[in-house]
């Protein structure tokens, strides 16, 4: 069973790379970018999601998929033009094909409605077009008159009484041996469905001098006394039917005893049957040593036949019992790991010898398919690695100078090669953002069309790469955010003509490398935020204080606070409110920091910055009384020692810093982690500034700061679960344990802790200031 | 019938006799024969002998009476028999009954698979190994003439649509090639046009399969066009 579930595995991940190819051949077919190529693309892409599809007995989504490989085989052949209708068409069956395949992937039933409307519309397009191969859907369509499907279990050959006769003529022709069919196999295998009476005519056969090597010339007439269906018998000749005259006529129904046979057998032949084995059988022996088979005539001859039936039996009730249960627990690793699954050579030394075989004549492959959990486990062992590092650079630090010179410097080396190693890992890892970049153009597709907007969606730096566990979680996010531009970013295209805008709204997704980070942009040109309906319902909701001045940039961040919904009415695109605040957990789930810009009737911005790595990240060791965290180098936007004199006193917090004028609440670590600081002046601690997002800043107060060390993420909620304020774990140089803080859970802690944090932090700055002077 | 080994005039048939052997053996015949000298055939390492080497021997045996056949192997000896056959022309030497298997040699048939798609050459290969076949894979048309190049393999089975080269070419190109012009070629697509079948008919493929395929029927299948 784990093969046939690898198996099914691997056809969801070809069948992801084969929709995908789909969708980015019809798109570029309707923007009329295609090569010639492309259509052939397509439907082979089609055709092989079919063909897959086939095999694990998904029939409504073979039906579906032949439909539509029909009409792009029209467009193939050039019988019907690509209008942008037609390839609209394609495009709405590529989306019900992916939604099928997603359904078959869940394990779920295809409901027969799914892809009705879309298919009744490709089958117009056939009927229209007077394409005239309406051919019924049937993908197991064996009707061809030379296609007979070989019942195996009717070669399970009967011993006792032979109930039919056939009289049979058959005369190979030319073509025959030409397409490498051989008369001796056929009739063998003629001669396994019963007692074979053969009479060879060979009058035809010339002399030598005038024979052609590749030419028949010698025809069969004969009895066939069988149990096997008239099918069986066609069935034997499947392949040759027009390249050979052939005769099949039942001559006996009843159970015709030898003796009664129409077709005379050759003058003495009874007898020299006799006569003729014994000698042969001498002659056998002599020549073939060991030859056991000789003394097992007869049924002896079904025997290896029959033991291959075995094997293939299993093999097919194993196939066939792979619907449900198969799925299911495919789903189970889905969600811990890969959402397309890498695939994993499943025959093993098999595969690999026969590769070995063919490959010869061929240039090296250039790229290879490893197992990602194998990757995985390279990942952490560099992680491992670089502990290993640091802690021997601890131990060199405490040797003597004299010992430590040398060692020092080799340190380096392994320090300088540790670092490239890692690199090079990662980019194994890494994956171009363009598999969940690819994902929109559809979602934009069918949400213009629900919202009757025109929207159309362009992409840049889908190539960018970074590593496949943020590519994964990249997707929900990235939904959402393009969901609400074009439920509630871009207007209709009423509205827009009346801003004098064109009729089509556009959003940008882009992808780039920035400082070590991937940012990711998604610009549309709506309408934007409109800010006073936000602040408005902001306040209605108490998310906001209602004296509190906000500046745009701080009102369109309201968006992002948890149970904000702005849209007048619940759409069942954008759900219900719960929208960009998840987006933003999402994001600085991943490390990553979201932030937002819009321009009221111009569109709006939204960046995301993300870490290109989860495995391994730059962070800065702290202390905190006697313990030892880290902070995310990504969320420390600056550390100080302040004066006093920079610290003001405000009712219900820690204090407030002033900083270049402008006000950041003081959270004390100790207070919020519960662990006695030993710093009580703040002058004598340290202040990190950090920036939780949304533009928030608070200063995190610490004891000491120990120095930027690169830290390789362990999750402790695996083991442990989680822990609020905590990210995960890391082992330090020394091999202790340091806990990675979550700056962001931080903040909201520190809000619980005190009401007026909330109001302090988010952006509320200057109104505090306000009261306190 | 004498066991003459060392003998003048004897000549070794080889153990595979298929149509790819035919033009030489021809041509042998040709040239031993247009001396008049007799010719001894031992035939005691014949394992495969098809149709048309059937015929060669057939019509030398008629046209010149001083070729015997000698030590005649199983697999020598039973084709003749299943085609109702026999080389003996004035003996009385003819036979039926014998149903003994052709040698089944103990080396694995090997097929190549092509497709372009895993998931149609992994079941191959999960069906075809399961049933004792040495696999070869390839993923496109060019790939798959690539990974033959002058290899014998017992059976090719193609897609027909296909990146690079179509299966329709790679028979064409195969039918072409004097290794393999002999080699049973099966389509497996999901095809099921009568067009397309004759067009692959044209080009020379020995025969059709749709898909998806049904294991049984596919070792059936193979088993029939290559015993």
């Amino acid at each position: 069973m784990t093969n046939l579930d690898e198996l099914k595995r691997t056809f969801f991940e070809e069948c992801n790379e084969l929709l995908q190819e789909i969708e980015t051949g019809l798109t570029d077919m309707r923007e009329g970018t295609g090569s010639e190529d492309t259509v052939h693309a397509v439907f082979r892409g089609v055709h092989s999601v079919k063909g897959g599809a086939g095999i694990f007995g998904f029939e409504l989504l073979v039906e579906f998929a032949h439909v539509f490989e029909t009409v792009l085989d029209a467009v193939r052949q050039g019988s019907m033009e690509s209008t942008s209708e037609v390839v609209d068409v394609l495009l709405a069956a590529s989306d019900v094909l992916s939604d099928m395949v997603t359904l078959a992937r869940a394990g779920e039933p295809i409901p027969v409605e799914l892809g009705a409307e879309c298919r009744a519309s490709l089958e117009r397009l056939i009927g229209l077009e007077g394409g005239a191969k309406s051919e019924g859907p049937a993908p197991a369509d064996f009707a061809g008159i030379d296609f007979v499907p070989i019942r195996a279990d009717d070669f399970e050959e009967p011993t006792e009484e032979l109930k039919t006769s056939y009289a049979i003529t058959f005369r190979p022709k030319p073509e025959m041996l030409k397409n490498a069919n051989e008369p001796l196999y056929i009739i063998r295998e003629l001669r396994r469905l019963g007692e074979l009476d053969l009479v060879a005519e060979t009058d035809a056969l010339p002399p030598l001098p005038e024979l052609q090597p590749d030419h028949p010339y010698i025809g069969w007439t004969g009895t066939l006394r069988t149990n096997a269906s008239r099918q069986d018998i066609d069935a034997v000749f499947e392949f040759v039917v027009g390249d050979c005259q052939l005769e099949i006529v039942e001559i006996a129904g009843a159970s015709a005893p030898v003796a009664d046979e129409p077709i005379p057998l050759v003058p003495g032949m009874e007898d020299a049957v006799t006569s003729a084995v014994q000698p042969i059988a001498a002659a056998i022996s002599s020549a073939v040593s060991g030859s056991a088979r000789a003394d097992e005539p007869g049924s002896g001859r079904m025997s290896p036949a029959r033991s291959q039936h075995q094997p293939a039996k299993t093999g097919v009730s194993a196939l066939m019992s792979s619907d449900a249960p198969g799925a299911r627990t495919m789903e189970a690793p889905q969600e811990k790991a890969p959402e397309r699954p890498q695939a994993v050579d499943m025959f093993g030394e098999a595969a690999e010898t026969n590769t070995a075989n063919s490959m010869v004549a061929k240039p090296a492959a250039t790229t290879t398919r490893v197992d990602l959990e194998k990757i995985d486990r390279v990942v952490n062992l560099v992680g491992e690695l670089v502990i290993a590092q640091a802690m021997l650079g601890q131990v060199v630090q405490g040797l003597p100078e004299d010992v430590s010179g040398q060692l020092t410097q080799a340190l380096d080396e392994v320090i300088h090669h540790t670092r490239e190693l890692k690199d090079r890992v990662m980019s194994m890892r890494a994956q171009p953002v363009s598999s969940v970049f690819r994902r929109m153009p559809r979602l934009v597709r069918e949400l213009s069309m629900k919202t009757a907007k025109k929207v159309r969606i362009e992409m840049s730096g889908e190539n960018t790469e970074v590593d496949r566990t943020i590519v994964e979680r990249l997707s929900d996010p990235l939904t959402h955010i393009i969901r609400n531009a074009v439920d509630h970013g871009i207007e209709t295209p009423s509205d827009r003509l009346a801003a004098g805008k064109s009729e089509e709204g556009m959003i940008h997704l882009a992808a780039d490398h920035r400082g070590g980070r991937i940012v990711i942009e998604i610009r549309d040109d709506g309408a934007g935020i409109d800010h006073e309906r936000v602040l408005k319902k902001a306040r209605e909701k108490g998310l906001v204080d209602p004296e509190a001045q906000l500046t745009d940039d701080e009102i369109s961040n309201l968006i992002f606070l948890p149970g904000f919904s702005t849209a007048e009415t619940i759409s069942d695109i954008s759900g219900r409110g719960v929208g960009m605040d998840v987006v933003r957990r999402n994001i600085q789930d991943l490390g990553g920091r979201i932030s937002l810009k819009s321009q009221r009737g111009r569109g709006m911005t939204i960046q995301l910055a993300l870490p290109l790595t989860l495995a391994v990240m730059d962070g800065m060791v702290i202390k905190c009384g006697r313990e030892t965290y880290v902070t995310p180098m990504s969320s420390i936007v600056e550390c100080l020692r302040p004066a006093r004199s920079d610290v003001h006193k405000l009712l219900g917090t820690r204090g407030m810093l002033q900083l270049r004028g402008n006000l950041v609440p003081i959270v004390h670590l100790g207070d919020l982690l519960d662990v006695a600081s030993e710093v009580n002046d703040l002058a004598d601690g340290v202040v990190i500034i950090t920036e939780a997002g949304e533009g928030t800043r608070f200063g995190l107060v610490v004891d000491e700061l120990c120095g930027h060390q690169q830290v390789v993420i362990k999750s402790i909620e695996e083991s442990y679960g989680a822990v609020p304020g905590i990210a995960a774990a890391t082992i330090l140089g020394n091999g202790r344990v340091a806990f990675i803080l979550d700056v962001e859970k931080l903040s909201d802690l520190a809000a619980d802790s005190s009401p007026q944090f909330t109001a302090a932090s988010s952006g509320a700055a200057s109104a505090a200031a306000a009261t306190m002077n | 019938m004498s066991a003459t080994t060392e003998l003048e005039g004897t000549v070794k048939l080889p153990a595979v006799l298929d149509l790819a052997a035919a033009e030489s053996l021809l041509t042998m015949f040709h040239q031993r024969l247009a001396a008049g000298e007799p010719l001894r055939l031992d035939a005691s390492e014949v394992e495969t002998l098809t149709l048309p080497c059937i015929q060669i021997i057939l019509a030398a045996i008629r046209t010149y009476d001083q070729v015997t056949i000698e030590i005649p192997s199983i697999g020598f000896a039973s084709a003749f028999s299943d085609l109702g056959l026999t080389w003996e022309q004035e003996r009385d030497e003819s036979n039926d009954a014998d149903k003994a298997q052709t040698d089944e040699s103990s080396m694995p048939k090997k097929i190549l698979t092509i497709d372009d798609s895993k998931t149609m050459r992994d079941m191959l290969m999960l069906t075809l190994a399961h049933a004792g076949f040495e696999v070869l894979q390839a993923v496109d048309g060019q790939d798959g003439i690539d990974v033959l190049g002058d290899q014998r393999v017992d059976v090719v089975i193609t897609d027909i649509n296909m990146p690079k080269m179509d299966g329709y070419e790679v028979i064409r190109c195969l039918r072409k090639s004097p290794v393999h012009k002999s080699t049973p070629i099966l389509v497996l697509t999901t095809e099921s046009d009568t067009e397309k079948k004759n067009l692959a008919r044209e080009a020379g493929a020995t025969g059709w399969m749709v898909k998806p395929f049904d294991p049984e029927r596919l070792i059936a299948t193979i088993r029939k066009v290559s015993p």
